[in-house]
């Protein structure tokens, strides 16, 4: 008798079902008197691999190598810090940034491809505080927001805004990209006005 | 791109055949994993940031820490767990229903220390890192094993506690002979 006609054996695919964990951003575009000219949301499928290592290496309490944002590969052991995303004003080492590139995700995606700097020099951006809701459960959902608005004092419109994302600490002194995503069409942001980026991380059961 | 848990059971008699198997994807990220990660991305703590509820059921306000998510720290208090419970998981689950608690005694698994933790590997079109562990049954009877889930720490100022991460209620009831096994595989992983 074969060994495997004994095996109680069961492979279950459920593709219809959403993701356990869940991320979607909402980009809202405003003018600079607050009119919202641009909004649109989506789900976000863009963790990167760096999410992953650095989550690797807490589980197991290990250094991992992770590819910092400037593309080296960086010997971080797990740290207080690791993932904060929660920036202060004009820090742009981590927290949420945007950019004007416009190739598709991949999972070794390890920064934005053009991000746009912090300042208020043509194309540049005034980068805000990072701000959050604290988790809340609705149903079977737990979910918490972390939200940026950037500002435009450069004097001229800003085009061709075509990505967005979070860096996060990946060790005490080294940061890395968590998540990437291109957006479904650019947008624009006239001087005196800001775009607000906000990602929504949630989990189902 | 998928972002996607799975666990996988594999029974073993006490001659290490394989009796019976089950992979399937873990829809059951918990609540106190997001309250966790919001603790990290935000560095927020204190009346600012965010309890979880620790496995006693205590509800603490957890800190950044460099050990938080640590699955290896507690043989018996973090890692892969197996239990007997078969409600239905709910967000706020903290705890297995019926945990099979650590040990060789009647209705008892010898969890045979930490779970492991493998380095992400990278494909073409995903990465994906697990979390295993190999329960033995030494009790002198048979256990049916129906949930499976994930203690990991959490640290409230410097002192640890510990809070179930994920938790499943397995497909199928799976029968542990004595003398067998059990090895419990989660793995997570995105898909491009």
């Amino acid at each position: 008798m074969n060994e495997s006609e004994n095996i109680v054996d069961k492979e279950v695919v459920e593709e219809k079902l959403e993701p356990t964990m869940g991320l979607d951003y909402l980009v809202e575009v405003t003018d600079k008197d607050g009119k919202v000219l641009q909004s649109f949301s989506a789900p976000s499928h863009s963790f990167v691999r760096q999410w992953y290592d650095l989550m690797s290496g807490f589980f197991d309490w290990e250094s991992r190598m992770i590819m910092d944002t400037g593309g080296v590969n960086r010997n971080c052991a797990p740290h207080a810090v690791g993932w904060r995303a929660y920036a202060p004003a004009a820090e742009t080492r981590y927290g949420h940034r945007v950019g004007k590139g416009t190739t598709a995700v991949t999972i070794s995606d390890y920064a934005l491809e053009s991000p746009i700097e912090e300042g208020a020099g043509l194309d540049e951006l005034e980068h805000g505080a990072v701000s959050c809701g604290v988790p809340a459960v609705v149903g079977s959902t737990c979910s918490f927001w972390i939200r940026r608005s950037m500002l435009n004092s450069s004097g001229s419109t800003i085009t061709g805004i075509t990505e967005i994302g979070i860096y996060t600490n990946s060790g005490s002194a080294y940061f890395m990209l968590g998540v990437r995503d291109v957006l479904p069409s650019a947008v624009y942001v006239p001087n005196g006005g800001a775009i607000t980026v906000t990602y929504t991380f949630k989990v189902t059961v | 791109m998928k972002h996607e848990l799975w666990y996988s059971v594999v029974v073993r008699d006490r001659q290490g055949k394989v009796v019976s198997r089950e992979r399937r994807r873990s829809r059951s990220f918990l609540e106190a994993w997001n309250r966790l990660m919001f603790t990290q991305m935000t560095q927020l703590t204190g009346l600012t940031g965010t309890k979880i509820k620790e496995i006693t059921g205590i509800a603490q306000y957890a800190y950044p820490h460099a050990a938080n998510f640590r699955v290896e720290s507690h043989a018996d208090n973090g890692g892969i767990f197996c239990g007997t419970g078969d409600t239905a998981v709910a967000i706020d689950d903290y705890i297995l229903e019926s945990r099979i608690e650590p040990g060789i005694g009647p209705g008892q698994f010898d969890y045979g220390g930490f779970s492991t933790v493998t380095a992400v590997s990278l494909a073409a079109s995903h990465a994906q890192f697990g979390v295993s562990r190999s329960p033995v049954n030494n009790s002198g009877a048979l256990i049916t094993v129906r949930e499976v889930g994930i203690y990991t720490t959490f640290y409230v100022t410097t002192a640890q506690h510990f809070m179930c991460a994920i938790r499943d209620v397995l497909e199928t009831p799976q029968d542990v002979p004595d003398g067998g096994g059990i090895t419990v595989d989660y793995t997570l992983e995105v898909v491009a």
